[in-house]
């Protein structure tokens, strides 16, 4: 019973912990937008 | 059966919600259509199999749910999107050797990584469903987590050797480096005299242990159609490396550059071109060109300016550095009008200028705007005109006499009169000529050096360049350098008295 509430709760956790690091990459070496496009606006 | 299908088809909808988020960033809408199918499709199919029991239908069910797997799962999610963000970004801070990935907004890089999580749960559950179907385990449950595992090591370690810029010698001994620049419309005499100045440094070198050939591409007009010409030398041509010009047309190439993972150095004001992987700028930034701007201006007592500009992201990118540092110092923009490529009557403009009161007219545009702006203010018999680079790169120079401005600082004059000796019609053009023949010779080096030319670039922290000393921050891709006052004299451009 443990395990089965135990494993469900640690996946979430990493799943967070995931994203979070991703964030803190992202905004750290800075977007460059979509799938390599050039941030909107810059080209019109 | 029925719980296995049940969990197997939650897992299927929620990874496709994740699929369709993330495929908006790139397909637009049209993530939408691809969203649905991948909502519509499995239901179906499993509906189909649990009311016939036929063998298409549950193979058309474990066919797409391989499709989100391996397509979206693994090879974009995985490979694509999560092992670059984690393993790449730390392979890079590790070594100049592995690129710094190229990162999309927020959203497009989580969604990814849900992509491949929820990827991971659809295995997990159509690996159940089968055993369910069968009634019997597919494989034995340790050979299943072995298996598993052996994938995911070897995932890794072939992300970690792939991602590797390594050094390949060229083939057959010649280097292709593409010239990347306009040669028509408003970038003519920019784009001829750089491609001029490229030649000149590949004339100038002495004996080599590669032969270097210029691969010559003229991008047009037109940033579209510039990406097919740039797409053709990449693939047809294989060029090896890429000096080009002008940010439009740099920032075209930059994806392309990357994903070929062939250098790019590019003469463009729009630093965020330079990613420090792949790409490079070399050329001095807007914000060292507005410093010495509002310093100049300061000095000769200036308080009120107004601005008179063309829409290209280059001149706007100087338009916002010299009016950021002029607020900053409190001068104050009496008048402002940015003009698209298609204005020829100035007049209404000069004079709601000139009713602002201001102290100096700073103006940008190109040829042959340009000349018609200068032209239309003479008349008004405004001579208190300053810019950022534009008199420079003017056909009629003589329009803006007395003109001051800021340009890079040609420290080694003998190069422009070599430039002017053999190219006599040509005109030279300070803000992009030295840079030009810089980065030539720099890829040149990397090549003579036997270094992959993108991890030699990365790594180069200071460059003797004939604009003097050029300096780039470690995992920056913008090589920096100090710019110089210039005054218009006699119809030619000429180094302020006060120049240190």
């Amino acid at each position: 019973m443990t395990k089965r509430i135990r494993t469900p709760t640690l996946l979430a956790l990493l799943i967070a912990v995931m994203l979070a690091g991703a964030y803190l990459i992202v905004v750290k070496n800075g977007s460059s937008g979509a799938a390599g496009l050039p941030p909107a606006g810059v080209l019109h | 059966m029925h719980e296995a299908a049940r969990r197997s088809l939650i897992t299927v909808i929620i990874t496709a919600v994740m699929i369709t988020a993330n495929h908006i960033y790139s397909l637009g809408p049209r993530a939408f259509a691809l969203g649905a199918l991948l909502l519509v499709g499995p239901p179906a199919l499993l509906w189909w199999f649990r009311n016939t029991k036929s063998r298409i239908a549950f193979a058309g069910y474990l066919l797409m749910n391989l499709w989100i797997i391996v397509g979206f799962g693994l090879m974009k999610g995985l490979w694509g999107i999560t092992l670059p963000l984690y393993l790449g970004t730390g392979l890079a801070s590790l070594s100049s050797a592995y690129p710094k990935p190229t990162l999309g907004p927020y959203g497009f890089e989580a969604s990814g990584i849900l992509m491949f999580i929820g990827s991971l749960f659809v295995a997990f559950y159509t690996y159940r469903l089968v055993e369910a179907k069968r009634g019997a385990a597919v494989l034995p449950r340790s050979w299943a987590r072995t298996s598993a595992l052996v994938a995911g090591v070897g995932l890794l370690a072939a992300f970690v050797a792939v991602d590797r810029d390594r050094w390949r010698a060229p083939v057959g001994g010649v280097v292709k480096i593409g010239v990347i620049v306009p040669r028509t419309g408003p970038y003519t005499i920019l784009g001829n005299s750089f491609l001029k100045a490229v030649e000149l440094a590949a004339a100038d070198l002495g004996r080599t242990r590669y032969q270097y050939q210029l691969v010559q591409v003229d991008v047009g007009e037109d940033p579209v159609e510039a990406r097919a010409a740039i797409q053709r030398a990449i693939r047809t041509e294989r060029v090896d490396a890429i000096v080009g010009g002008i940010s439009v047309f740099g920032a075209v190439t930059r994806s392309l550059a990357s994903a070929a993972r062939i250098p790019q150095t590019c003469v463009c004001s729009q630093t965020w071109i330079g990613d420090g992987a792949y790409n490079f700028t070399n050329i001095p930034t807007p914000d060292a060109e507005a410093k010495l701007w509002v310093r100049e201006a300061e000095r000769r007592g200036i308080r009120r300016v107004a601005l008179l500009t063309r829409d290209n992201p280059s001149m706007q990118g100087h338009v916002r550095a010299v009016k950021a540092e002029a607020a900053r110092v409190g001068l104050s923009i009496s008048y402002e009008y940015v003009f698209t490529d298609s204005m020829t009557d100035f007049r209404p403009l000069i004079a709601r200028a000139r009713a602002s009161n201001p102290d100096v007219y700073y103006v940008e545009a190109f040829s042959p705007q340009l000349e018609i702006l200068g032209r239309q203010l003479a008349e008004a018999q405004i001579h208190n005109v300053t810019s950022v680079v534009a008199p420079s790169i003017s056909v009629q120079r003589e329009l803006f006499e007395g003109a001051w401005y800021t340009d890079s600082d040609l420290r080694d004059m003998a190069f422009r009169a070599r430039f002017e000796e053999k190219y006599p019609g040509t005109q030279f053009a300070t803000h992009m000529m030295p840079y030009a023949y810089d980065d030539f010779n720099m890829l040149v080096q990397a090549f003579e050096r036997g270094q992959n030319p993108a991890v030699y670039l990365r790594t180069l922290a200071t460059y003797e360049g004939t604009a003097g000393r050029l300096t780039k921050k470690r995992g920056s891709g913008t090589f920096e350098s100090t710019p110089a006052v210039w005054v218009i004299r006699s119809g030619k451009p000429a180094l302020a008295t006060n120049h240190q």
